[in-house]
């Protein structure tokens, strides 16, 4: 009997080893290499079909590619359909504000998140693919922000940066039960920030202007990095993915404008110090990704060295250098990058073997 | 887990009307007396339509003019923030250029001698432009004297000038008793170099908001802003978040 299958991730990653390892069986045949014994295919096959019956039972995992195809339809219809939701329901509220005495538009404003939860559970309970169910989760995290607004706004209330505590710990709320990757990611976003927020805080500057000192965001994002292995394993690549960009952002504009450091020394060396870490780290992230298999990293890192490079080579050549002189180095750094890439790729290829 | 999770996402919009409405009670329970300004002080800012019919007023207020004596070093300083680069050396204009904005209480006087100030300096800027341009090469034809495209005449410009700022608002509680000439509320303010012609230069400050910078209009006192010309009674709360009392009328 097959053991249970511990996520949506792993089960899909069994049901795509399935379907290519039985499209291997069948090219072999075709190809004249002798079949294994009946008996054992046999086996094997009554054994690949419990998992692929058990793994549809419980996730909805694509068995075909033609299914995961339509997946990807799917989740941007999702996607695009709690958008245009909430874009809805935002200006519904601002169409019938008018109208409302206080106390109505209190109680709408309350009402409003609570609601979209409650299509969210039912199209849970209803909807194996949760694709619904996600939709409704959206729109009630912009329900929330919503009601937030609109009760600071009709109250005349002073900003504060609790707000964003409120609401990542919504978000995060949303997100678990059902393992919802955007609500996720907005948590980690918020949670992130009202670190940040509270820092710029404390040192007497209006919380809002947390990026006028980018380090602010360095200690949450990291604290959040860490605590991302914690997470379900089909929500780690989301959180490890949103909390790596909010480290690596601030290091790359610290970088290029050593000014909005906190650090006193001169803009010059701040420059450099930034420069040097963006190096050490964008190197790291693409090593520990890919030794890790964590695909989110090697791409964050990959296009945050891109970036870095970019900058660096418009900030010390555009200015003297020939337009075509420019271009033909970056292309050779490319070309450069790709042959780097392909001897770490035999090398990983070989140690496998 | 999910059950938590959930219980957390029902509870929290109840949660965080209930602080709401308990934060605005405990601000509509004391503050200052209301202070009646007018449509130049408190403008329209969203005027109800089809789509938006929500009703909302923008404070329009006026910078501190800049012969303003109490931004001095030491006003700054007390505000929190850090003067002891040299106004003159090479690097205070990246030193000021890069602190950071601080978060301060205002006092903003209604129609005072700080806006006779303000109106005086505005037509005097005018008036040397004006001396300027029948001076040059090509002088161009007489016009009536119009303030330049953007600057707000006399009689609409707003009367409500930042006179002064502390870190707490008891300062300025103590400085500003009459609620009825000053409005004390949060604002932001950053430090600047200021260079006249000829001068040394001498360290300065900007204010960058008043917060909050609107004030919504209940709906019971929206069908009075229809009727023309308005004057609107606001206070400021224990917290300094102001709320619309009465929409007046200004016409005699």
């Amino acid at each position: 009997m097959p053991g249970r299958l511990p996520s949506k991730a792993e089960a899909q990653r069994r049901a795509d080893q399935i379907r290519a390892f039985r499209a291997e069986l069948a090219e072999l045949g075709r190809e004249g290499v002798e079949s294994p014994p009946a008996s054992w295919l046999d086996a094997l096959t009554r054994h690949h079909d419990a998992i692929l019956a058990a793994a549809a039972a419980s996730f909805d995992i694509d068995r075909t590619v033609s299914e995961k195809r339509m997946s990807i339809g799917m989740q941007l219809a999702s996607t695009l359909g709690a958008a245009a939701l909430a874009a809805a329901v935002v200006s519904f509220f601002y169409r019938i504000w008018g109208t409302l005495p206080t106390a109505g538009q209190v109680a709408a404003l309350t009402a409003a998140p609570i609601a979209a939860l409650v299509a969210m559970v039912v199209a849970a309970r209803r909807e194996r693919t949760l694709y619904v169910a996600s939709l409704c989760a959206i729109v009630a995290c912009a329900a929330f922000g919503l009601q937030t607004m609109m009760l600071g706004a009709t109250f005349n209330l002073r900003g504060s940066p609790h707000l964003l505590a409120a609401w990542g710990t919504f978000a995060l709320a949303v997100a678990l039960p059902y393992r919802f990757a955007l609500p996720l990611a907005g948590s980690v976003l918020c949670l992130v920030s009202y670190g940040a927020a509270l820092t710029i805080h404390a040192l007497g500057a209006p919380w809002t202007r947390f990026m006028d000192r980018p380090e602010t965001l360095l200690l949450p994002a990291a604290a959040a990095f860490a605590a991302a292995t914690a997470a379900a394993a089909d929500l780690r690549p989301w959180a490890r993915g949103t909390s790596l960009v909010l480290v690596l952002l601030p290091i790359l504009m610290l970088s290029t404008s050593g000014g909005a450091s906190m650090l006193t020394w001169p803009d010059t060396s701040i420059e450099v110090a930034y420069q040097v870490v963006a190096i050490l780290i964008g190197t790291a992230t693409i090593v520990h990704g890919v030794r890790r298999g964590h695909d989110e990293m090697l791409v964050i890192g990959s296009v945050f060295l891109g970036l870095f490079l970019l900058v660096r080579f418009v900030d010390w050549w555009w200015d003297w250098m020939p337009k075509y002189v420019f271009f033909l180095i970056l292309a050779a750094m490319a070309l450069g990058w790709l042959w780097l890439l392909r001897v770490f790729r035999r090398r990983i290829a070989v140690a496998q073997a | 887990m999910k059950t938590r999770g959930l219980t957390v996402a029902f509870v929290l919009p109840a949660v965080v009307t209930a602080a709401t409405l308990a934060g605005v009670r405990a601000n509509r329970s004391g503050g200052r007396d209301p202070i009646v300004l007018t449509e130049h002080e408190l403008v329209l800012s969203s005027p109800g339509s089809t789509d938006n019919t929500a009703t909302v007023l923008r404070l329009s207020w006026q910078p501190p003019p800049e012969t303003a004596a109490w931004i001095t070093r030491e006003k700054l300083e007390a505000l929190g923030f850090a003067c002891d680069v040299d106004p003159a050396a090479p690097d205070a204009e990246r030193h000021y250029r890069q602190a950071l904005a601080r978060e301060v209480y205002l006092a903003l006087e209604f129609d005072g001698p700080a806006w006779e100030a303000r109106q005086h300096e505005q037509e005097q800027r005018e008036q040397e432009l004006r001396e300027r341009e029948l001076r040059a090469p090509d002088p161009p034809e007489p016009t009536p004297a119009s303030p330049p495209r953007g600057r707000p005449r006399r009689e609409s410009a707003s009367r409500l000038v930042v006179v002064d700022a502390a870190r707490t608002p008891e300062e300025l509680e103590a400085r500003y008793p009459d609620p009825r000439r000053h409005l004390i509320t949060a604002g932001t303010m950053r430090v600047r170099i200021q260079r006249s012609p000829g001068g040394t230069p001498a360290l300065s400050a900007v204010v960058l908001e008043v917060t909050p910078a609107q004030i919504f209009v209940p709906s019971p006192l929206a069908p009075a802003l229809r009727r023309g010309q308005a004057t609107f009674s606001v206070r400021y709360g224990r917290r300094y978040e102001p709320w619309l009392v009465e929409v007046g009328s200004a016409r005699p």
